[in-house]
């Protein structure tokens, strides 16, 4: 039977099998695209000493595994980034420097989300600690930086309680960020946490 | 160089010795070997992961009680 590819000097198989092979390198390049790279992302959201422990712990863990970490703050946890020698209040709403007075300064200020009472559960729970000579939370953060994890402060969230980069630790080499930033590191991510 | 390097993660919690065998990891040069001691309880099954991930090898494990002594090469 004849059919379209039918005509003098050409070759049909050879056509067909170019045609396959050309489809089967767009596919691999497709395929490759898509593949993970050894990239975590840890939303750190709600900012509570516990659960930055965590967050960290599990950064550091990666980090050490040979895995690239971003880690993003936003909404409670902004404070965790924020260092007491560099507030100020210049150009903040009164509400914002309200928020700003209230949130923690920096990791080890977080309360528990548990059993905080009043500060007294924490110091408890810091003792633990200490005795299990379980890291402490800010040589964790400290660890984590060193290791290169890369920080990432959310844009909404800095506005919201009236943050510039910086009254950061490190602020000066931090940008803020948005969604859509988190997104091309999260797609890219096999591991995406929110804490 | 290949190097010897000894790490002594006695007393130490996860996520610390992990952090440890990585930091010496990176510091020393391709099929260094590295002399691990660690008493930490999650630390048999973490070192296994850290060396399947980092295509290392386990040369000698040992165990006695709580205490492990494990020595690793590194990827070549």
């Amino acid at each position: 039977m004849e059919t379209l590819f039918d005509f003098p000097g050409v070759n049909t198989e050879n056509v067909r099998l170019q045609a396959l092979e050309s489809e089967v390198r767009v596919l691999k390049k497709q395929l490759e695209s898509q593949k993970p790279e050894n990239m975590d992302c840890i939303i750190c959201f709600s900012g509570e000493w516990d659960k930055l422990f965590a967050a960290l712990t599990i950064a550091c863990g990666s980090l050490a595994m040979g895995n690239e970490v971003h880690l993003f703050f936003t909404f409670w946890a902004v404070g965790a980034l924020r260092c007491t020698g560099r507030m100020n209040s210049n150009g903040k709403s009164f509400l914002q420097s309200m928020f700003n007075r209230l949130l923690p300064c920096g990791v080890g200020r977080a309360k528990l989300s548990r059993f905080n009472f009043g500060g007294i559960g924490k110091v408890l729970m810091k003792q633990i600690m200490k005795k299990k000579n379980v890291e402490d939370i800010d040589k964790l953060f400290q660890e984590a930086k060193e290791l290169g994890a890369h920080i990432h402060l959310c844009d909404t969230s800095a506005e919201l309680f009236g943050l510039s980069c910086k009254e950061l630790e490190d602020g000066d080499q931090m940008n803020t960020c948005g969604i859509a930033t988190f997104f091309s590191y999260a797609q890219k991510s096999k591991t995406v946490l929110f804490i | 160089m290949s190097e010897k390097i000894k790490l002594n993660c006695l007393g130490m919690k996860c996520p610390r010795p992990i952090i440890e065998i990585a930091k010496a990891a990176r510091k020393s040069s391709p099929g260094s070997v590295l002399l691990i001691q660690a008493d930490d309880l999650a630390f048999e099954s973490d070192v296994m992961a850290w060396v399947e991930n980092a295509d290392a090898k386990v040369l000698n494990f040992d165990k006695q009680g709580d205490k492990i002594r494990v020595q690793i090469e590194l990827k070549k």
